[in-house]
Formats: C-alpha cells, sequence, structure tokens
C-alpha cells in the first residue's frame, strides 16, 4: 500500500535466471535482483539493480531503467554487452 | 500482501568490542530456550562454541546507487543468507553480530532491498549492546555510538556494576532522549531473559506508543541545577561579569535532602522558566517560589541575595552554567556553601545536530494520497539523516491498522489487526539526525482529512 511494491518471487527468480544465462558471471555467484525508487530529476521512478556477488570478484551491478515485471529477456542481453559498474 | 509468519526472524546485534556481545552470543547459543539460531559474525574466531551454523563474514558495502547511504546494502549478508536458506530446516531464528565499527544501516536495510530475502526473513530487531561505563565518555563525540543507540530496538546498558546509579539514570535520561523507542534493560555480564531479545516482533509497534511525552522533550531552559540545606537566613549570591549580560534563575524549595527530591522539582522549574521574567538589579532579594528571576549580569560586583524563610532543602536552576560567571553562594557571613546535589543539563540548542526521537501522537484518519506524497518527500530529502522510523497509522476507510517501521528510506509496512473501540489514533516515531519536530508535525498533521 505504502512505498514501493513487494514484488512476486517468482518475477525476481525468472530476472536471476536469464542473469545467468545472459550475464558474464558464473553460477557460484549470488545474485540479487533489487528495484530502486531513484529521485533523481529526469529518472524513471523504479529502476531495477542487479547484483553479482561472487568470490574474489567483489560485487558487480548492472542497472534497468524499468521496473521489475517490465524486465525482458531481451533486456539482459543488452546488458550483456554493457560492462558492470562495480557496487563497493 | 501480508508478511507471512513462515519467515525467519532475524535479530541484529550491535555494539563495540568489550561491550558484552560475545559474552551475550555466548549465553544465547548455550541456554536452553527451544531455539536453533544460526550466527553470522563479523568477529569470526573470538567465539568458541560447537555450532555448525557460526558463520564468519567479511564487511562487504555495496552501494546500488552512488553515495546514497539509503541504497547501501551487504554483500556478503546476501550471499550468507541466500546459502543459509538452503538450510532453513536447520534453524528457527537467524542472529546477525557486527563490529562496533560497522554501520547497523546496510545491515539492516538488506532486510528491506531483496525481495527474495524479504520474503524469505524479516528483521526482528536490532539489539545494541552499551558498556556503560566506556559509553559515558564517548556518547557526545562518537558518530558510531550514536548510530547504534539510534538503531536500537533494544538496549542492554551493560556493566552496570561499574557506574554509580546517579551516573546510569542520567546516561539513562541522554539515551532515551536520543531513541525514545527502544527498551532499556540493565544488566550485567549480558544477563537478561531471552524473551528481551529475541522475537521482539519488528511490527509489534506497541511499544512506540508507549512513549513516554515528556521524554521527547528532554530539552531544558536550564543549564545547571544545585541542591542547598540552608538554615533560615539570608545567602549571598555572588557572580562576576560573563558572556551573557543577564540570566534567569529559579529558586525554590525541595521535599529532602537528596538527588531524587531535586528531580521531582524540574518539572515544575521548566515551567517556571516559561513564565514572564523579572528583572533584577544588583543588591536585589530573590526569594524560593514561583517567581522566574532575570538577574542583571553587568557590573563588576554582583551580589543577590537569596533569602530562606525556613531551615531546609533549597534548589537553585541557573540558565546558564554558573562556571561561566564564576559563580557561588556564601552564607551571610562570607563563608562559602557548596550544593549537596548538582546536575547539568543539556541546553535545547546544543542538540540541533544531534540524534533524537521525535514522536507524532494524533487521533484522525489520514489520506492515504497525501500520506504517500508527505513520506516520500521527506524520504527523499531527509531520509539518510533519518535512521528508523516505526508507525500505527489510522487509515480513512480502513478497517485495520496499519503498521510499518523503516530504515533511511526503505519501509515496509502490513495491515495488522482490525482496530478496538476508542483505539484509532495515529502514532509514529522518527529518530535521526537534525529532525525538525515543528515541521514534522506539520507536515504531518496536513495529511489528516
Amino acid at each position: 500500500m505504502l512505498g514501493r511494491p513487494k514484488r512476486d518471487v517468482t518475477l525476481i527468480r525468472q530476472i536471476k535466471e536469464w542473469a545467468y544465462a545472459c550475464l558474464p558471471v558464473s553460477s557460484e555467484a549470488t545474485l540479487s535482483v533489487m528495484e530502486l525508487e531513484c529521485h533523481e530529476p529526469g529518472c524513471p521512478p523504479l529502476e531495477t539493480v542487479i547484483a553479482a556477488m561472487e568470490e574474489g570478484k567483489g560485487t558487480r551491478q548492472w542497472k534497468l531503467h524499468k521496473p521489475i515485471p517490465d524486465v525482458t529477456r531481451a533486456d539482459l542481453n543488452e546488458l550483456a554487452a554493457k560492462e558492470p559498474s562495480a557496487g563497493s | 500482501m501480508s508478511i507471512a509468519n513462515s519467515t525467519v526472524p532475524v535479530t541484529v546485534l550491535t555494539g563495540f568490542l568489550g561491550s558484552g556481545k560475545t559474552t551475550l552470543l555466548n549465553r544465547i547459543l548455550s541456554e536452553n530456550h527451544g531455539k536453533r539460531i544460526a550466527v553470522i559474525e563479523n568477529e569470526f574466531g573470538e567465539i568458541g562454541v560447537d555450532n555448525d551454523l557460526v558463520i564468519g563474514a567479511e564487511e562487504e558495502i555495496f552501494e546500488m546507487n552512488n553515495g546514497c547511504i539509503c541504497c547501501t546494502v551487504r554483500g556478503d549478508l546476501i550471499r550468507i543468507l541466500g546459502n543459509l536458506m538452503k538450510r532453513r530446516d536447520k534453524f528457527d531464528h537467524i542472529m546477525i553480530e557486527t563490529t562496533g565499527m560497522a554501520d547497523p544501516g546496510p545491515v539492516a536495510q538488506t532486510f528491506f532491498m531483496d525481495d527474495e530475502l524479504r520474503e524469505a526473513m524479516s528483521l526482528d530487531g536490532v539489539v545494541t549492546l552499551v558498556d556503560a561505563k566506556h559509553v559515558m565518555l564517548h556518547i557526545e563525540d562518537s558518530d558510531e555510538v550514536k548510530e547504534q543507540i539510534a538503531f536500537a530496538d533494544v538496549i542492554l546498558l551493560n556493566k552496570v556494576d561499574l557506574v554509580s546509579s546517579a551516573d546510569l539514570d542520567q546516561l539513562e535520561a541522554r539515551i532515551h532522549s536520543m531513541n525514545s523507542a527502544a527498551k532499556i534493560y540493565r544488566t550485567r555480564d549480558a544477563v537478561v531473559d531471552m524473551d528481551k531479545v529475541l522475537n521482539l516482533g519488528g511490527f509489534d509497534l506497541d511499544r512506540a506508543l508507549e512513549v513516554d511525552p515528556k521524554f521527547l522533550e528532554p530539552e531544558y531552559p536550564f543549564e545547571w541545577s544545585g541542591l542547598f540545606e540552608l538554615e533560615a537566613g539570608d545567602y549571598r549570591l555572588v557572580l562576576k561579569p560573563g558572556p551573557d549580560p543577564a540570566m534567569n534563575l529559579n529558586f525554590r524549595s525541595a521535599s529532602a535532602a537528596s538527588e531524587a527530591a531535586m528531580r521531582d522539582t524540574v518539572e515544575k522549574a521548566v515551567l517556571v522558566f516559561s513564565d514572564d521574567e523579572v528583572a533584577l538589579q544588583t543588591g536585589a532579594v530573590i526569594e524560593p517560589g514561583e517567581q522566574l528571576s532575570q538577574i542583571d549580569l553587568e557590573g563588576d560586583e554582583l551580589v543577590y541575595t537569596l533569602r530562606v524563610p525556613a531551615a531546609g532543602s533549597y534548589v537553585l536552576f541557573t540558565e546558564h552554567h554558573p562556571d561561566e560567571f564564576e559563580a557561588f553562594v556564601t552564607d551571610a557571613q562570607g563563608k562559602r556553601l557548596d550544593a549537596l546535589f548538582t546536575r547539568e543539563y543539556k541546553p535545547d540548542h546544543e542538540h540541533d545536530e544531534e540524534v533524537t526521537s521525535v514522536g507524532i501522537s494524533t487521533p484522525g484518519d489520514l489520506d492515504l494520497e497525501k500520506f504517500q506524497g508527505w513520506l516520500r518527500d521527506l524520504l527523499a530529502n531527509q531520509g539518510p539523516d533519518i535512521f528508523r522510523m516505526k508507525g500505527v497509522l489510522s487509515f480513512r476507510g480502513a478497517k485495520e491498522r496499519y503498521v510499518f517501521q523503516g530504515v533511511h528510506m526503505l519501509f515496509d509496512g502490513r495491515m495488522d489487526r482490525p482496530w478496538r473501540e476508542g483505539e484509532r489514533a495515529n502514532s509514529l516515531i522518527f529518530i535521526g539526525r537534525n529532525l525538525d519536530r515543528e515541521a514534522l508535525n506539520a507536515g504531518f498533521n496536513a495529511c489528516l482529512t
């Protein structure tokens, strides 16, 4: 009712599955998919952050400027061409 | 949308090295409370327990949005908790121990940010252990100490045997002024009932409703009070010029020559200090009672007479600290008299940058849209300064209470049980830095229908 909606976990699991398949992350990596409210002017109100935490590689993250339910496999494919940013 | 009862409760245990965390952890792990607890700890290797589920973590702060502390989570925790949930059948409760220097924010935020974790586990409470002796030295100048106090749901004031009861009272009042929603327990060797630290129920916000409104405003119009035991007669209050041209004071009787009796007069003195002052020049007579005297402090020789009608205990409240004016009290013969008890008060203006609590308690129904808009703007602008917030709200048209809690910009809430007869009201509390009490109240009230 208030604040950031709580997303259906099946959507998040689906995005993780695509991320393992499309992004340069090993199957050992822990993935976290989170939705952020962005307060910067000109930004969409919700963005999706995919973070990969892997031993020895630190945290890497990719961002999609859309909410979790709108993310598609094609988005993940596009992300694969981009350099991740360091999360820490 | 509901928060299932099957979520695993998570307790975050924080406190500086030496505050007693390891002692408490050992107790929790060895006591027969019927719960199986998985422990994630930063200070790995310090604890000698035979338990498969003690896991070491390396603090790995992870900013999802550059520079925004509200979007900072702990990558190491997400990884460890993810792995832990594969062994879900092995434990009933998770305890995360953090080091004294770790910011509790990212730890707590992890449970609000990651939806998969949100579904599997819920933040049950933040328990902060405080070394009573150590914290007295650092409470005013350490940001880490202040933040640990601000984030807590429960504060264990440990090692109380090393501190006098008067100092403990003062310390507890100071902690309460910073975080009035936290439960404070005084402990020795971290001995406390397990039900005081486990299964607090992050959403059981009744304790936020218990906040004593007097405690919410521990800002005093005076900086000092002293209790004197005096025979009938005239006494002299001698001062030198200082940083201020005048000073307000109240001289009043107390019921006994004790600290408690002095404390009993504080509330009345606060009321007197809100009255109009009576301007006095040097040489004037001050009698005990409900008068707010404003003594002039310009000139070389400043002497005022304190007139005592009958033998007994008397308290002098002064707007500024007497040391600023080298002030002292003498008897008629000029013999200097010391106060039996003194107390210093933090003036309100020194609290501006401080960690405080602002509680709002108002009857009436809220307009959901207005409230959403207000909270969104508030958190967008002040999220970094708001450490915790908790509330029970009454929305127009809703039969149930809405309960929520949050950390910085993130929060979680749900509809709770139906309101009972005559109970409907809004109650929320913000704990943070630079909080503007009036603006928060005005903003909230504008959301009422």
